[in-house]
């Protein structure tokens, strides 16, 4: 008989599970696998690379002043985007947790169709609105107001960079005020606590764990993203993504180039490690 | 009363100006697709569907489109093939080791994009892979793969094994429990994952900006191509036809899966 934790079982699974690894292997691992060496391979104008082992290419991404910039920009632009996205996400989720059952579906709907337009026909939607003579200008010119100069700012990929993200962030701190029970709120209201502070003392905490993940998920995406920078931002506005893009296709400097992406993953990786750490303690002082 | 009807009107107010912010870069190229001109104006200032006619001509877009097309197409189908098979691997795994199996394959979601396609380009480079099909496709199935394996070892029920075990019990052999049995079950599934491989594959540009090449242009890539560098109205007009194509497929698709868990569980789980 076939049953769990029997041996023809375990053998089948292991026998289904081969080719999926097979294929992650010669797509995935072994790709990553050989460009992390790369990366501290020594550069060579002829033949690409060298086979010397370097800390060299990290050296650079950690101390000319290019790349010091791009990290600047870098972390500018992610924490620009992540509270933006938080911000509004919050108070979405909220909305989405108070409205009936029909509303909601109808806003999550919203939140998340534009997921299924590819993230370059947005990037060219907001490239549009925030052109010189886009609507944007024409209808500040309609108040006498204007023009702005958006197109081709970091503010322009702030903006499309929140918008692609939004529902990245909403969706956990929907998720997690939908577990704050009710009780607890109408608990607060008998015992005195206004509405608002209720909310703040009350919902606010136990929402947190849901703000942190949607805001690491914004952070992240919005770190590691090119498309919308190489669309919308100035030619001399240096991000690690960029930057990165820019020394396998132009430079042709790869080792160069690896360094600079694995120094991008390791900072988003390193983020999310100490937010996720100061929630514990945070929770764990408050005892919630 | 008074202070109830406030917040409604702001919570209103609030609801309309998020949908505009999200909806507004779609809005806007739709738009621009009707111009007569061959300016970027919005609100168009003649319509007109000359772009329509101009676009669907020309070979710049239609090859690309039929790229993107077919490799969507492959990619969907190894993605579900492979991630069914994976999937119900991952149900039979003793309980040891299996989340570490798990973590193995749904990887390459954690990894962001432009690491996992510049990786990609090395690799195909050194084994003279670069600027085909086949390497789309490989690059796009590593990061579609792990979707439909999520969703299949999701939506599967849970008293799967069980009903192998009946079956077995009552007298089917492994492969006719395999057909007649597995396959039925996680089917619903399977489709809902497979779907949104082919959606992910088609609206791909982070990987495919790396691994697309002269012999094969996606149409994601083309457009970004000619977003850099030339300015008529065609781009919003492929925009507007791929969107067009999106909603039919969704429409249909909504009546077999549900769309919306598919989403959430893609947006719960990280990057595009």
């Amino acid at each position: 008989m076939a049953g769990v934790g029997d041996d023809g079982t375990r053998a089948r699974a292991v026998l289904l599970i081969v080719p999926i690894l097979v294929v992650l292997t010669l797509g995935f691992y072994a790709p990553l696998g050989f460009f992390l060496a790369l990366s501290f391979l020594r550069y060579d104008p002829a033949h690409l690379y060298l086979h010397q082992w370097t800390f060299a290419n990290y050296h650079v991404v950690l101390a000319e002043s290019t790349y010091r910039l791009g990290l600047f920009n870098t972390l500018r632009l992610a924490l620009a985007v992540a509270a933006c996205t938080v911000v509004l996400g919050y108070g979405i989720a909220v909305v989405l947790w108070r409205s009936t059952p029909g509303w909601r579906n109808v806003l999550i709907t919203a939140l998340i169709a534009p997921l299924f337009v590819s993230v370059i026909i947005r990037t060219y939607g907001w490239l549009i609105i925030f052109d010189n003579r886009g609507p944007l200008n024409e209808m500040l010119r309609w108040f006498s107001l204007g023009p702005l100069h958006i197109r081709s700012t970091l503010t322009a990929v702030v903006v499309a960079l929140t918008e692609v993200e939004l529902p990245f962030a909403t969706l956990p701190i929907f998720a997690a005020l939908s577990q704050v029970d009710r009780a607890l709120v109408e608990a607060a209201a008998t015992l005195g606590e206004p509405p608002l502070r209720a909310f703040a003392r009350v919902v606010v905490p136990l929402s947190l764990p849901g703000v942190v993940t949607g805001g690491i998920l914004a952070f992240s995406l919005a770190a590691s993203s090119f498309v919308e920078p190489l669309v919308l931002a100035p030619p001399n506005l240096f991000l690690l993504a960029t930057l990165a893009y820019d020394d396998i296709n132009q430079v042709l400097n790869w080792p160069l180039g690896a360094a600079t992406g694995f120094f991008l993953f390791a900072v988003a990786l390193l983020l999310t490690a100490v937010s996720v750490g100061a929630l514990r303690l945070t929770r764990g002082g408050r005892m919630v | 009363m008074m202070a109830t009807r406030t917040v409604g009107v702001l919570r209103g107010t609030f609801v309309a100006i998020v949908l505009l912010f999200i909806l507004a870069p779609l809005i806007v190229v739709v738009g621009v697709s009707f111009n007569r001109s061959p300016f970027v104006f919005f609100p168009p200032r003649a319509l007109s569907l000359h772009w329509y006619g101009e676009v669907l001509r020309s070979s710049a877009w239609t090859g690309p489109l039929a790229t993107s097309a077919v490799v969507a197409a492959i990619v969907a189908g190894f993605a579900g093939l492979l991630g069914t098979v994976s999937g119900l691997a991952l149900a039979r795994w003793p309980v040891r080791g299996r989340q570490m199996i798990e973590l193995a394959l749904l990887a390459p979601i954690f990894i962001p994009g432009i690491l996992t396609g510049m990786a990609l380009l090395f690799w195909l480079g050194r084994l003279q892979l670069v600027g085909g099909l086949a390497g789309l496709v490989l690059g796009h199935l590593v990061i579609t793969v792990p979707y439909v394996v999520r969703t299949v070892y999701g939506g599967m029920p849970g008293n799967l094994m069980d009903l192998e075990a009946a079956a077995a019990t009552l007298g089917a052999g492994p492969v006719r429990t395999f057909v007649r049995v597995s396959v039925p079950l996680v089917l619903p599934a399977v489709s809902a994952g497979t779907f949104f491989a082919f959606l992910l594959s088609f609206d791909n540009v982070t990987i495919s900006l790396f691994l697309a090449g002269p012999r094969a242009v996606t149409l994601p890539v083309q457009i970004f191509n000619y977003v850099q560098f030339s300015n008529d109205p065609s781009v919003a007009a492929i925009s507007t036809v791929l969107m067009l194509a999106t909603v039919v497929a969704l429409l249909g698709a909504e009546r077999f899966i549900s769309v919306r868990q598919l989403v959430s569980r893609r947006t719960l789980g990280g990057r595009a």
